[in-house]
């Protein structure tokens, strides 16, 4: 293992540690996807069949939004990792030491991802006994799998590239309303053909909406390529964007503790 | 602390000086901050518009509500959810006291304990009442007013201060317990997912099983509901009172847990 790599891996696996260190947080993260999972299937499935969607059951539309939904919020845990960092001057020896920023970055969202993929499980150990239907068992996991992680990456991104600039706890509640924004402007909830005519129109530009098409392939009917590649397009794209805007944070946070 | 160094003064009851300084102290920070008071107003907004936009043609589909908009029917819980809101950010001020070792300066203090609670809680309150203001203008701009009169308006204000209340002493508790303010905002999450087992967004009657009953018996229907009776111009019902009584009991139940919480912290520094 390269010394990079080494540094990405400890930073990953104290990112997720860092779930299991605290009880609370235990609740809160992977219960969230769970929680997300019940409440929506409860309070909306019976209206959702009423209205007429989705053409499968409503757990197996609601299932791959609870996990998208959950990787959207992993990224808090980065957030918190570098505000509790700066204070306390963990992130300047970080910075003067000879790791690269990039395995800084690359460990964090690495870790968004880690927390991604537990969050998955949980909700699959909820939703598989309910009976949700897996058309493409063979397809939807992996898929679920690859959605899950891309958008736990975006979600780390998107905290790194504000706390970087904005390195204070009191900040994540400006990452949580990206997430809230990006999560909830989407087809999560509701096909667009319900929508009203100024949410399906930035539904139809929200990156989230391909992943989640894309997700939920497998739970509502077959896997196609062609519902495929848009999402692995959107994921790639949007990755390289946040991808970019953290670097230019994080190379100013590093002239600033200088 | 200068209060805290000096004591109080001759005159003035114990705690008062305390309960201002800290009081002060808070509305510094927030005003100070605005990513701590933003997100109060904007996640609401933002639900509103999203869950309008998403549930409004599908509720008309299913004929609800019947006499009024979707958005008169979910402005309780949007003030709600601005609540949730405020209470979080009560209690992640707290927690980044217990982790830069503020509270345990003031527990070594001889303060009145309860000086540390009544500031922030009441600012939050404070802060509570004022965003709910601005969200109560923007609705009516939109056309979602308050039928019920003044008197509706005060309903729902103090409904959603008392609510902010009982959150915010429950997120300093955990913040006290835990010392760790990552948790807070993953106690957003989950206490904005758990309005949904209630009648904030649809009425229990268009939901099924375990779920319906859960919402139908949810102290925070019998909230939401009673906020919702002034919203609609309902008269003549128990609803207001109702919600008063159910915003009261967990107002009472955040303070005690909070109490209980600085109490834990006081014995452990002093053991």
């Amino acid at each position: 293992m390269t010394a990079a790599a080494r540094v990405a891996w400890l930073i990953a696996r104290r990112n997720v540690l860092n779930v299991f260190r605290i009880p609370g947080n235990v609740i809160t993260v992977v219960g969230l996807p769970v929680l997300v999972l019940i409440m929506f299937g409860g309070a909306f499935s019976r209206m959702a069949v009423l209205a007429g969607y989705p053409p499968g059951d409503p757990i197996g539309w609601v299932t791959p939004f609870a996990v998208v939904l959950g990787a959207a919020f992993t990224g808090l845990g980065s957030a918190y990792d570098v505000a509790r960092d700066v204070p306390t001057g963990f992130m300047d020896r970080l910075l003067a030491s000879p790791a690269s920023r990039a395995a800084l970055v690359t460990g964090e969202v690495l870790g968004s991802v880690g927390r991604a993929w537990l969050q998955l499980a949980a909700v699959l150990v909820i939703a598989l006994p309910a009976g949700v239907s897996l058309h493409d068992m063979g397809g939807a996991i992996p898929l679920l799998l690859l959605a899950s992680a891309g958008v736990a990456a975006w979600s780390g991104l998107w905290a790194l590239a504000v706390l970087y600039r904005l390195p204070s706890a009191q900040s994540i509640g400006l990452v949580t309303i990206g997430i809230f924004a990006a999560s909830m402007l989407a087809t999560g909830q509701v096909p667009v053909r319900y929508q009203a005519f100024w949410l399906s129109a930035i539904t139809k530009v929200n990156p989230m909406t391909p992943v989640l098409k894309m997700s939920r392939q497998g739970f509502l009917g077959p896997v196609t390529w062609s519902g495929t590649w848009p999402g692995l397009l959107a994921l790639t794209l949007t990755a390289v964007v946040l991808a970019l805007l953290t670097w230019a944070s994080l190379r100013r946070f590093g002239r600033s503790a200088r | 602390m200068r209060v805290a160094a000096t004591g109080p003064r001759r005159g003035v009851p114990a705690g008062r000086a305390e309960v201002a300084a800290l009081s002060r102290r808070a509305v510094i920070r927030i005003a100070r901050q605005p990513s701590a008071w933003l997100p109060g107003l904007l996640v609401p907004l933002l639900m509103t518009a999203v869950f309008t936009g998403d549930y409004g043609k599908v509720a008309a589909a299913i004929g609800f509500p019947a006499s009024a908009s979707y958005l008169h029917y979910v402005l309780p819980a949007a003030l709600l959810a601005g609540a949730v809101y405020v209470g979080i950010v009560t209690g992640t001020e707290a927690t980044l006291d217990v982790e830069n070792g503020f509270i345990s300066r003031l527990l070594l203090a001889t303060i009145w304990r309860p000086a540390i609670l009544v500031g922030p809680l009441a600012v939050a309150a404070l802060q509570a009442i004022a965003q709910s203001c601005v969200l109560l203008a923007v609705f009516a701009a939109f056309g979602a007013g308050i039928h019920g009169g003044l008197s509706g308006c005060v309903v729902i204000l103090l409904a959603t201060a008392l609510f902010t209340v009982a959150i915010a002493g429950a997120a300093i508790a955990l913040g006290l317990w835990t010392g760790d303010s990552e948790v807070m905002q993953g106690l957003f999450g989950v206490l904005f997912i758990l309005l949904f087992l209630s009648s904030a967004f649809f009425p229990p009657t268009d939901m099924s099983g375990w779920f319906r009953a859960g919402a139908t018996h949810s102290p925070v229907t019998m909230l939401v509901d009673g906020m919702r009776d002034p919203v609609l111009g309902l008269r003549g019902g128990h609803g207001p009172a109702e919600a008063l009584l159910v915003a009261v009991a967990c107002c009472a139940v955040g303070i005690v847990l909070a109490l209980t919480a600085l109490r834990g912290r006081d014995r452990a520094g002093a053991a």
